[in-house]
């Protein structure tokens, strides 16, 4: 006789109780991963307890318990390699702190990602979601974790790590409801005149093919009218730049919070990939990003505090070129048309974005602050780990970890060639790779300092 | 800081990282041996202890750590490690290899015993060992970035695990070994 379904439920369940165990024996950077743990052992626990009453020939409960189980398996796979050593520990108290400012309870717990990607998943959130529809609503967790996983080998990378930023943007803009709240306003920035065109471009492709109904032969635009293409469409292009319009968000949050480090993070994320036009449903293109990024960077008026790093200026100037690249062809054809919808209406989105962000974030009082950087710089250009001030009595305070990390992108912009001659014989990578764990010192001791300053 | 520099002696920190001992699959760590590089990393292993938490080092056991402060030495003053009489008196044995050169940069790896019959908690961020610094008296001025290149442990910003590999008598006494195998 052959294992049953409900037999193999319960198995499920065994197995993800033992790799529940197994991750309890690793070695974390904090008490957040066990948070998670805790949490997943939990949610089994009481799944167990519903598979004892269930009936063998209850097919449509094993059915739910069994895809719940899967959904769970899955959310281990997600916390697999999370131990301290596969995370650049030095980072993360600030993302903590960013949080605590905004009042947000979030637990965050960080991921390596076998894929070269930045990404954010509300864990939590999901995970109610699909007890809800499985009919287990009382399994249902207050607690809010979400994960934010990074590519596993840039680990020691502190400066591209500055990304993680826009990764909290997108929990704050869901927290704040920022998206939910300007969607409408921006839906009806979308250019009619265009849609419009777009809707004629559509029926005409239609005409070239017929169909036959009866002893007649009917092209296929008679079938469908104007209006309906343009309701269909502007659906579909909703629901595009609603996901744009979240990067465009959780984008400028960053930048808010990191100032031109994570501009610059971004920018070598992203144009490590060359096509600056490309785009896909959930993000939008980085001509597109780096021009919102660089008028709120302008807005911020930290030009006099860059003033003095040449070659910094110069790489704002790249930035700014690709930012100038644009859909708009002279071209009517449907794919073009649908990119300068989408192009206008993003662009047009920047504005209400930014002054909501504003509201919804109590800036500019919480705005990046330019002061500090230069003894970071002057530190690391001496190959030494930049995390404090020396104040007029003596005695010395902490750089805020935001500033270093700035400092840092200073650096490796504007004096990185200092670096190579002070070290002849090392290969520019080793060297490149001395600033980021120069970085992730300088992190470190700010927090101790921070912590001690605190205590006494 | 203040409170760290005392009448001939600066205190150093303990850092978060420590080396940790593990392997049970190696017979002997033979240093003339071409692999002892991954011999190395297949015995120790490198851990993370973050502030407010503990390592406890138990009776006997060996490991390594670092200090919390990362150090630039200009290039007339070298340094001598010591362990702190308060944690030698209670057992704990903190530095085998005293001496910090001219010119290093990084932090410094501490080898840690635990001599006594209690185990002993260690916290990052407590004072562990202090250093005493002495000035050298030479009136040529030397090429701290010569030193620097030379070095086998520069700009560390954690323990090091041993590069006892790059030592070259222990490639000629491997040369002399295969030779005499031949």
């Amino acid at each position: 006789m052959g294992i049953t379904s409900r037999e193999i439920v319960v198995d499920k369940a065994f197995k993800f109780k033992k790799r529940i165990d197994e991750l309890r024996s690793k070695e974390y950077y904090s008490d957040e991963p066990k948070t998670l743990i805790n949490l997943f052992d939990k949610v089994v626990v009481k799944i167990s307890q519903s598979i004892e009453h269930i009936k063998k020939d209850d097919v449509i409960l094993i059915k739910r318990i069994n895809l719940l189980l899967s959904f769970y398996h899955l959310c281990l796979d997600e916390i697999e390699h999370i131990e301290a050593n596969n995370v650049p520990v030095e980072m993360l108290p600030i993302f903590a702190e960013i949080l605590k400012k905004f009042n947000v309870k979030t637990t965050l717990v960080f991921r390596p990602n076998p894929l070269y990607n930045y990404s954010y998943y509300p864990i939590s959130r999901h995970m109610n979601e699909i007890n809800k529809s499985q009919g287990y609503p009382e399994l249902k967790t207050e607690d809010e974790i979400a994960v934010i996983s990074f590519p596993s080998s840039e680990k020691t990378n502190s400066l591209m790590h500055c990304t993680f930023s826009h990764e909290v943007g997108h929990h704050l803009n869901e927290f704040l409801g920022i998206a939910d709240e300007i969607e409408p306003k921006v839906l009806k920035l979308i250019d009619k005149n265009l849609m419009k065109k777009y809707a004629k471009k559509y029926l005409e492709s239609l005409k070239k093919t017929s169909a036959r109904i009866g002893n007649t032969e009917v092209t296929l635009d008679k079938f469908i009218l104007e209006e309906h293409v343009i309701d269909r469409k502007t659906g579909e292009i909703g629901k595009i730049l609603r996901n744009w319009l979240d990067e465009i968000i959780s984008d400028t949050i960053a930048l808010y919070l990191f100032g031109p480090a994570f501009l610059f993070s971004i920018a070598e994320f992203a144009i490590s990939r060359q096509d600056f036009k490309k785009y896909t449903e959930n993000h939008p293109p980085i001509f597109i990003r780096l021009k919102n990024l660089l008028n709120c960077l302008e807005e911020m008026e930290l030009a006099e505090s860059l003033d003095e790093y040449k070659h910094v200026l110069k790489r704002l100037k790249v930035y700014k070129k690709i930012s100038k690249e644009t859909f708009e062809t002279t071209k009517m054809t449907m794919s073009n048309i649908e990119n300068m919808i989408l192009q206008r209406t993003i662009i047009a989105s920047f504005d209400p974005a930014k002054e909501m962000i504003k509201k919804s974030l109590d800036l500019p009082s919480k705005v990046f602050n330019f002061s500090d950087v230069k003894h970071t710089i002057i530190a690391l250009r001496n190959l030494i780990p930049g995390n404090e001030v020396l104040t007029e009595k003596s005695t010395s305070r902490p750089i805020d970890a935001i500033s270093i990390l700035n400092a840092a992108w200073i650096v490796r912009i504007n004096f990185i060639n200092e670096l190579y001659s002070q070290l002849p014989k090392m290969a520019k990578k080793e060297v490149r790779n001395i600033l980021n764990e120069l970085t992730l010192k300088s992190l470190d001791l700010q927090a101790f300092h921070s912590k001690m300053v605190k205590k006494n | 800081m203040q409170s760290q520099i005392g009448e001939g002696t600066i205190d150093i920190r303990l850092g978060t990282r420590f080396i940790i001992f593990k392997g049970r699959k190696i017979e002997t760590l033979d240093p003339t041996e071409k692999q002892t590089v991954e011999k190395i990393r297949e015995l120790q292993e490198m851990i993370f202890i973050p502030y407010g938490k503990k390592f406890v080092l138990h009776p006997q056991e060996f490991i390594l750590g670092g200090s919390l402060e990362y150090m630039r030495f200009p290039c007339d003053i070298m340094g001598y490690v010591v362990g702190r009489s308060s944690w030698g008196r209670l057992g704990l044995v903190i530095e085998t290899s005293p001496i910090i050169h001219p010119c290093f940069l990084g932090i410094l790896t501490f080898e840690f015993s635990n001599l006594s019959t209690a185990p002993i908690a260690l916290y990052p961020g407590v004072r562990i060992a202090q250093i005493a610094l002495h000035k050298i008296e030479d009136n040529t001025k030397k090429d701290c970035k010569k030193i620097l290149s030379k070095s086998r442990y520069r700009l560390s910003t954690n323990p090091e695990f041993s590069k006892i590999h790059m030592d070259m008598d222990l490639k000629k006494i491997r040369n002399f070994k295969i030779k005499q195998a031949a």
